[in-house]
């Protein structure tokens, strides 16, 4: 307690008084690493065929009601993530133990993948009835409350019995949350059918959105934690570098 | 059609018509025949070649009566839960294929005695036809199918299937109770050539025909047409029929 009240103090920090932070700064590295990844990935069509290779080597553990999936359409958007408004504060219910830093993210943007596949009836026999589907879900909004802060292992749960996430007791692990009141926009397309085709029906909207809200709330929302666990930053050799000496002309010394 | 469906799968499928062979059997055996007609018997049936053509109208969530009709199988500590997975696809099917069957009776001259003469036929069903807008739903692991209306009477669905809070509903209106769904259904009647000219037997014969396509007609009404379905449980099998679990 008197700890956190030691750093907060030689740190500055009144967390009644200070007020909230742009991170600017941050949200300028965030885009420059995101358009690196967008650059490798300018050669999206090679996502889209690696996708499908991996789709197609494992069509055996699809379930019995899907006949292949098929990517048609990758959109890695072309907008960055901005964050905002960041405080650091008492985690809730810590009893002034742990500290958290609480930043506002809003995105907006198209982030889309294109789906074809189709689905079996397998009664009474195996491939009565088959029905193609098309889908796009794309994400063109997302607005949250992140929480951010540093713990030890042993303050943690991990959520399912796989005994391989036990980690490190000692490692310091950086965890981020979603407060739940968090906003989630999808534009669902979907085309059902063989030769007459239905277009765009709310209830698969609805359906899909379902499954993909609860599959974030079920990993990223309070009370539920993402945990990454931090590597060690103690200076070593084998991690210097020198920058290169850029010529104009290019001669090599 | 919106739906591709393998027809020679259900066709070349011998459980699956040995199960229709059977049911229509016992329907056959529990109808009180007329005095003219005796041993009723199915010989063959089959769901002939053709395919019927589906075509999606809607996709919604299921009508209200059907969680209705799974809670009343439940005990009273049990409620049935609405899943968003639940879904319900109201389809455009239609029929005009080559399924038939081939029914073997006696028909019996009881003039100028009781049981003067009796007669050997052979009866054949076919040329069924029908063109309905039908509704497939599937909830809590139990798929329900079930004949509306014919497609000509459609606006009597459009107009009373009311998106209430609880869901659709369309069984506050008791017009579509028992609305005919069969457009054709052709009987075809073999006997013997030499009483070709016996007058009360071809008239019987007539008489047999009208009968057995009233009693059809009426059949495939009660047991497909809304207010009543097909229900069939999946809850027992080992491997769900539409979807598998993970993990």
């Amino acid at each position: 307690h008197s700890h956190l009240k030691t750093i907060l103090e030689k740190t500055c920090y009144d967390v009644d008084t200070h007020i909230p932070e742009s991170l600017d700064w941050f949200n300028v590295l965030i885009a420059q690493i995101i358009q690196q990844f967008r650059e490798e990935a300018l050669l999206k069509d090679n996502i889209v065929h690696s996708l499908n290779d991996y789709l197609t080597k494992r069509s055996d553990e699809l379930p019995s009601y899907l006949d292949g999936i098929k990517i048609t359409e990758l959109d890695i958007g072309d907008d960055f993530p901005i964050f905002s408004n960041c405080r650091i504060q008492y985690s809730p219910n810590s009893n002034k133990k742990k500290l958290e830093a609480k930043i506002d993210i809003d995105l907006t943007d198209r982030i889309a993948i294109g789906i074809q596949t189709k689905l079996l009836l397998n009664y009474p026999k195996l491939r009565t009835a088959i029905l193609p589907v098309d889908l796009t879900l794309s994400i063109i909004r997302f607005q949250a409350c992140l929480t951010v802060s540093l713990t030890k292992a042993e303050d943690l749960v991990p959520t399912s019995d796989d005994s391989s996430v036990q980690g490190d007791d000692n490692a310091y692990y950086l965890m981020f949350s979603f407060l739940p009141g968090y906003e989630m926009e999808f534009d669902i397309g979907s085309l059902i059918g063989s030769r007459s085709k239905l277009e765009n029906i709310p209830k698969i909207s609805s359906l899909i959105e379902h499954h993909i809200k609860k599959w974030f709330c079920e990993r990223c929302v309070e009370p539920r934690f993402q945990c990454i666990k931090l590597p060690g930053i103690w200076p070593r050799s084998k991690n210097t570098r020198e920058e290169k000496v850029s010529t104009d002309d290019d001669i090599s010394v | 059609m919106s739906f591709d469906i393998n027809w020679n799968n259900l066709s070349n499928d011998s459980e699956l018509n040995n199960s229709i062979f059977q049911s229509l059997n016992n329907f056959l055996n529990s109808i009180t025949l007329p005095s003219y007609v005796k041993n009723l018997k199915l010989e063959k049936f089959s769901l002939g070649s053709t395919a019927p053509d589906i075509k999606i109208k809607q996709i919604t969530e299921p009508l209200v009566d059907f969680y209705d009709d799974i809670q009343n199988e439940l005990s009273d500590d049990q409620v049935i839960e609405k899943s968003p997975n639940d879904v319900q696809i109201l389809t455009e099917v239609e029929y005009k294929g080559d399924l038939s069957f081939t029914l073997s009776a006696e028909l019996v001259l009881n003039y100028p005695s009781a049981e003067f003469m009796t007669l050997p036929v052979k009866i054949t069903v076919g040329n069924l036809g029908f063109h309905s807008l039908c509704i497939l739903a599937y909830l809590s692991k139990q798929a329900f199918f079930s004949f509306l209306c014919d497609i000509n009477d459609s606006h009597l669905v459009e107009e009373s299937m009311v998106n209430e809070p609880n869901g659709f509903n369309i069984s506050a209106n008791r017009r579509l109770e028992r609305i005919f769904i069969i457009r054709s259904l052709s009987i075809e009647t073999e006997a013997g050539e030499q009483n070709q000219k016996e007058g009360s037997i071809l008239k019987n014969i007539g008489k047999l025909e009208l009968f057995l396509s009233d009693k059809l007609k009426e059949y495939l009404t009660r047991e497909l047409a809304w207010p009543s379905w097909i229900n069939l449980d999946f809850n027992d099998e080992e491997t769900d029929v539409f979807s598998k679990e993970e993990d």
